[in-house]
């Protein structure tokens, strides 16, 4: 590698527009350490357009020269196999950054040279970086990064992203690319297809460079619609050809075009590294560290018992540390609460005042105070996730999720569901078929939440002896994991037919999370939480408040009867009726729209609870007294399954980007719990012989 | 490992996987159709529940 060339600043006066680079390569690659390594603290994150794959942008300096850096997401290949492919190709051909660095793990170079090869046929400018290039020398590969650079007719440059080791000339090489003072950035290597298959990709090549469309990466291009990888925007004449010389070639190697095109990617591969990669013998002392615990945590028997453990240590965590924070929350929202009202003369009934406090107080507030559980939540899964333990937390779950037909992917948003809907539906990005997705989805609100612990809190011990307390809450959470049980079952041969795609997914080495890592997984997400659900929270807290202020009552404690939502829930109380409901219940839970927690709270004021008094003991002894034990538990059931939560149908809404599927989930699980109340009230009926 | 049962859509997966019909790899743990986990090309690679069913192999002693 020649690192010889000092860049020379830009002496011009005018500020150049800055370079784009984008960054490539396979997950676990380290490409988040690099893009940190470049960019320090100067980026931010958002999402492709129209897609909920994040990316993330930031700036970087060298010698005068100023880069924009944009994260692309972790690819094996660039065909159009799973979300995150479609969108690093259209950025790719959309955005032509000036140049693409792929990041490379040094220590599994083959296999990740495979993305560098078809970035090289797509033919953007390229540098590779080979990154734990201290990791492989330790598993005793020796790679001549000169010669692997002429091999493959790109500048190489080694580099170890956490050290920052190697960054400076990795810089200096893009800089070199950017300011076209390095022509070897266009590789003018190719993979040779072999002698039955490369003159039909030049012929469909010529084809395609006649007609126009997409003739800059035209091999880029004959490829792709040679293995029909669903590229548009050709001409008929172009896809007739192609499809000709698919069926030709397929006819003659007798195999899969795209096999035989991968095969001989991966044959030109490994002829790279048998001339640039020499292995010598050496204690691989990470491999087998990672080995060593594998044996223990992959393990038969002792795997699932060390995770359960590890799971129920996280929980513990997560709820005891944020119990303190939650509280803290409470106090300063209550604190601000006071310090508005207190803008008026005590006991004024202003419209103004009642917005700010009761509605979007209440509203965002009640969600806001969640967000100690969030994130902390958030930051225990980054460790499993930085360490390498979520990916064999998915190896000890597949086979029981299997069996109903999800695989163990789908166990990690389940988990956390326990905790709170809303990051639980954002984990399921990792699923990558939409099917297991969306199953996924659906199901994901039946997880009894930590909102709806409060509910029960509230009315099982007003109607259970404590001797009962426990295993009605017990059977609440059962209840609620079985429901979800049947349902995904019953989606997987409805809606989403068809037998599970089996998955294949890499075991990374363990790692040592490094904090910076860890809160920036942490605040990326609490930060999508907090914005996406904040503003539609916001605005349904507002609708709601308005709907319950207004038509004005004389009486304040008659106001929410007189309101329009407590003409509604009249409206509807008959609709309830069955389920053994009285008109302050449907009105109740319309008030809980927003939120879950609420419904204790509007309980308390259906019920003229003074909320200077000991609110939940009197709220208590007016519910025993107007309600059975079964009606009781009826409550707590339909809470349990039925209407999720605004920041549900919100995260919904984001993840699915259809109203279509938010309406399922949200009426499914609506009916679903009016038949499941509905049975068990009429048949506890049946056997209590009370009725009313 | 001499050919997979499957859709073209995952063949080709595996394939870029390193996972191609006469490619070779180790089997490390292994559950009777279970996940496993083995190693291919330099990488350790979980196969889902299922995936084990579909692969057909070759047993080779070195």
């Amino acid at each position: 590698m020649d690192n010889g060339i000092a860049i020379q600043p830009t002496l011009s006066p005018v500020k150049p527009k800055p370079f784009r680079i984008a960054l490539a390569g396979n997950p676990n690659a380290g490409k988040t350490t690099i893009f940190n390594a470049l960019t320090g603290d100067r980026q931010h994150v958002g999402n492709y357009p129209g897609v909920t794959v994040e990316k993330k942008e930031g700036m970087a300096e060298f010698a005068g020269a100023s880069f924009t850096v944009v994260d692309l997401p972790g690819t094996y290949s660039l065909s159009a196999g799973s979300l995150e492919e479609i969108v690093t190709r259209d950025f790719l051909l959309a955005e032509q950054p000036d140049v693409v660095v792929d990041i490379v793990d040094a220590s599994n170079l083959e296999r990740h040279l495979y993305l560098a090869v078809q970035l090289m046929e797509l033919g953007v400018p390229l540098v590779l970086a080979l990154n734990m290039s201290d990791v492989a020398r330790a598993k005793g590969f020796r790679i001549n990064h000169t010669k692997l650079a002429k091999l493959l007719g790109v500048p190489v440059v080694p580099t170890e992203g956490h050290t920052g080791r190697g960054i400076p000339e990795l810089l200096q090489a893009v800089a070199k690319v950017c300011q076209k003072l390095d022509s070897q950035s266009l590789s003018t290597r190719q993979v040779d297809y072999g002698h039955e298959v490369e003159p039909h990709v030049e012929q469909l090549t010529a084809a395609i460079r006649r007609r126009g469309a997409g003739s800059e990466h035209a091999r880029w291009h004959a490829l792709q619609l040679l293995a029909g990888d669903g590229l548009t925007g050709h001409d008929d004449d172009v896809n007739r050809e192609a499809a000709r010389l698919r069926a030709h070639i397929e006819r003659i190697s007798g195999a899969d075009i795209g096999m035989v095109l991968t095969d001989a990617r991966y044959g030109f591969i490994a002829g790279a590294c048998t001339e640039a990669v020499s292995q010598v013998e050496t204690a691989e002392t990470r491999l087998s560290r990672s080995e060593r615990i594998d044996r223990v945590v992959l393990n038969r028997w002792l795997g699932l018992p060390i995770f359960a453990g590890l799971m129920y240590v996280l929980f513990y965590l997560t709820f005891a540390l944020a119990a303190p924070l939650t509280k803290g929350l409470e106090a300063v929202f209550g604190q601000i609460g006071g310090f508005v009202s207190s803008w008026w003369p005590a006991g004024s009934h202003s419209l103004l005042k009642s917005l700010l406090v009761d509605g979007i107080g209440g509203g965002v507030g009640g969600v806001l105070v969640f967000l100690p559980n969030i994130l902390l939540l958030f930051l225990a899964i980054a460790l499993l996730e930085d360490t390498g333990y979520m990916a064999r937390a998915v190896f000890i779950t597949d086979r029981w999720m299997h069996k109903i037909g999800l695989h163990g992917k789908s166990f990690i948003p389940m988990l956390i569901g326990f905790g709170c809907t809303v990051p639980a539906i954002m984990a399921t990005r990792t699923l990558e078929t939409r099917r297991d997705r969306l199953t996924t989805i659906l199901v994901l609100p039946l997880m009894s939440c930590g909102a709806r612990l409060l509910i029960y809190a509230l009315f099982i011990p007003a109607f259970f002896p404590p001797a009962w307390q426990a295993p009605v809450l017990w059977l609440l959470y059962i209840i609620g994991i079985l429901l979800a049980v049947g349902l995904a079952k019953l989606l997987r041969v409805t809606l989403f037919a068809g037998e599970p795609v089996p998955f294949v997914m890499e075991l990374p080495p363990y790692r040592l999370p490094t904090w910076r890592g860890l809160l920036q997984h942490m605040g990326e997400r609490g930060w999508l939480f907090v914005r996406k659900a904040g503003t539609i929270i916001l605005g349904f807290a507002i609708v709601l408040w308005a709907l319950s202020v207004w038509p004005r009552a004389d009486r304040p404690e008659q106001q929410l009867e007189h309101s329009a939502i407590g003409h509604i829930g009249k409206g509807i109380a008959p609709l309830f009726k069955p389920l053994g409901f009285d008109w302050k219940v449907s009105t109740s839970l319309l008030s809980a729209l927003a939120a879950k927690e609420l419904f204790v709270a509007q309980m308390g004021i259906v019920h003229s609870v003074d909320a200077t008094q000991n609110a939940s003991a009197t709220l208590r002894a007016k519910l025993q007294a107007a309600y059975t034990p079964l009606q009781g538990f009826c409550i707590m059931l339909f809470c349990l399954i039925g209407m999720p939560c605004l920041a549900t149908v919100a995260v919904t809404k984001q993840e699915t980007g259809s109203w279509n599927w938010v309406a399922l989930q949200w009426g499914g699980l609506t009916v679903l719990a009016w038949t499941v109340t509905t049975l068990v009230y009429q048949i506890g009926n049946l056997f209590s012989g009370r009725n009313i | 490992m001499v050919t997979c049962r499957g859709g073209l859509g995952l063949q080709r997966r595996l394939a870029e996987m390193g996972l191609g019909a006469g490619s070779r790899f180790v089997v490390e743990t292994s559950g009777r159709q279970g996940p496993c986990v083995i190693v291919v090309k330099g990488a350790r690679l979980i196969l889902g529940h299922g995936m084990v069913g579909r692969l057909f192999v070759r047993r080779r002693n070195d």
